[in-house]
């Protein structure tokens, strides 16, 4: 009898905790050509633009697998940041060339990649065999907080649409509540003969509380390690590689050739902060093609909200290329 | 001896292997360039696509936008097969025709994007206008006025001596170009294009006629014959 009433419990388990919480963004609503950045909560886009099919978007070519918009990657890979880590991120492509999406954790390190499985599946011109909107996804249940996805390095190479991601990294919460539920399971279970298909059952739930727990555990680890920002100063964030820093109080930013004070001040101004670029004797003597000036900012509050600021200068015409000023932590 | 006439031959066609094949859209045209506000036309829109063997020939659109560039609907699609306005199939220039009945005057600007094989953006045309004119403003063509006539002086041949085609830039407002023939103290006939250029014959009053008829300097190629 109380057999019966293990089994489903046992089902359930697993998906209380893997199906914390899932997003889907089709790219509807937008008009044609706008740049993708801070549009959906929680999410960042950076080199991505929507196309809509029979404006800027060759449908024939690359038909939406859902509506009439998509993403694509603009001059350069795209990459998405989440500010909750994700455990899964997937998404429906159409390419021109072999596409590889690259996951990587809070701590910048690669915890999964996925390939495209054809270098061209246009709709008219595509690889034999291959149809457009290409199933793809990365997993990690310690958590995703960036998708980097390169297809040609000078972008317009791939359009997504139909993007999902699932914020199922455990928290410590529901892992109470799980491991509450199986001590309290194991517990009626006690009075009783332990049959042969309960303690099946009983082994079944340690595995899965062994393998969620372990990514849990190492997410959470790794995400609240003590050499994080908090410890490196205001506007200062961990770099991509152990003993680097990012300071997010300055960036490079290369302007072309002949821009305006005007525009300089206006950029300046988007981000709330201040411009210093060289004169023409100055730029003349250091040898230079284009305007390199430096961009004095307040201090970000996370490396998400820099990245957005970076995207946002990134987003005027006469802006060649940003550059983030890294160094080497004091503290390493 | 053999590698450098190669080299010749592939330098002298190396221009016929890529000219055309830019997935480009040029300028499109719209016949007639205004139409009259309240009044129902039919508008051709051409345009000559740079890449007539990766163009997708049901992916040739026309769009209309505003001012701006901001695209607000797909108006209709073009085709190169001689329908709907287009003049010769198989010849790279795309065609459709539209019909607009718009009841104030304004202006309405068109674009033309065009889908290629391998390609994932469209190739899009440059804006153009199209005026919708007041009702008082003529947009057809007029006969010249053969009651009034004289001998110019200059080629005895017969003008038309209260008559006078003038010459305006493409793109100018009908509201400029009534200003400045009524302050020349004229009428507006009618209208007429050549090419890309827009026409205007107006008719001016006698003394300003006759004024222009006696001065040399006066083209007799801007007078009716």
């Amino acid at each position: 009898m109380h057999c019966r009433c293990l089994i489903p419990l046992l089902l359930l388990a697993p998906t209380a905790v893997l199906k914390a919480g899932s997003n889907t963004i089709d790219f509807e609503g937008f008009p044609d050509s706008t740049i993708l950045t801070t549009q959906y909560p929680g999410v960042l886009f950076s080199n991505a633009i929507i196309l809509t099919a029979g404006i800027s978007l060759n449908e024939f070519e690359f038909p939406p697998r859902s509506g009439s918009n998509v993403a694509s990657d603009n001059g350069a890979p795209m990459s998405i940041d989440f500010s909750t880590p994700v455990s899964s991120f997937s998404g429906y492509f159409t390419y021109g060339e072999v596409i590889t999406l690259n996951a990587y954790n809070a701590a910048s390190v690669q915890v999964a990649t996925a390939t495209s499985a054809f270098s061209d599946n246009e709709l008219l011109s595509g690889d034999i065999g291959s149809i457009p909107n290409e199933f793809l996804q990365v997993d990690f249940l310690g958590g995703i907080s960036e998708v980097t996805i390169t297809g040609d390095p000078a972008g317009g190479s791939f359009v997504m649409d139909d993007v999902a991601f699932a914020s199922g990294v455990p928290e410590p919460s529901s892992m109470f509540l799980f491991l509450t539920g199986v001590i309290g399971i194991l517990l009626l279970r006690k009075t009783n003969t332990m049959n042969h298909l309960r303690r099946l059952a009983i082994v079944f739930i340690f595995l899965v509380l062994f393998a969620l727990g372990g990514n849990w555990l190492y997410g959470h680890v790794r995400s609240s390690s003590p050499s994080r920002s908090s410890t490196l100063g205001s506007g200062i964030f961990e770099g991509p590689r152990p003993g680097q820093v990012i300071d997010s109080r300055q960036l490079d930013v290369e302007l072309s050739r002949g821009v305006s004070t005007t525009t300089m001040e206006v950029i300046a101004k988007a981000v709330n902060g201040h411009m210093t670029c060289p004169t023409d004797m100055e730029q003349h003597i250091l040898g230079k093609s284009a305007n390199n000036c430096v961009l004095i900012l307040a201090p970000a509050e996370s490396l998400m909200e820099f990245k957005a600021t970076i995207a946002k200068i990134k987003s005027f015409d006469s802006v060649v290329n940003v550059e983030m000023r890294i160094g080497v932590s004091a503290l390493h | 001896m053999v590698q450098r006439q190669l080299f010749f031959w592939m330098i002298l066609f190396a221009p016929c292997l890529t000219l055309g094949q830019s997935p480009i859209v040029y300028r499109p045209i719209a016949m007639p360039p205004a139409v009259t506000a309240a009044v129902s036309t039919q508008v051709v829109f051409s345009a000559r696509i740079g890449s007539v063997a990766t163009v997708i020939p049901t992916g040739v659109q026309l769009l209309q936008v505003d001012a701006v560039g901001n695209v607000l609907n797909s108006a209709a699609s073009l085709n190169d097969q001689g329908l709907a306005g287009d003049d010769l199939p198989g010849d790279g220039v795309f065609s459709t025709t539209i019909t607009i009945n718009e009841t104030q005057p304004t202006v309405l600007y068109w674009q033309i994007s065009a889908a290629f094989r391998g390609r994932l953006r469209r190739s899009l045309s440059q804006v153009i206008a199209l005026e919708v004119t007041p009702a008082s403003f003529p947009n057809g063509p007029t006969r010249p006025d053969s009651t009034n006539v004289v001998i110019d002086p200059e080629t005895n041949q017969t003008v038309v001596c209260n008559e006078i085609d003038l010459t305006f830039a493409p793109g100018t407002a009908s509201s400029a170009i009534s200003s400045l023939v009524s302050a020349a103290g004229g009428t507006i006939l009618g209208r007429y294009w050549v090419d890309s250029l827009s026409w205007e014959c107006t008719k001016l009053r006698s003394l300003v006629v006759e004024h222009l008829c006696l001065r040399r300097h006066v083209r007799p190629s801007k007078l009716r014959r």
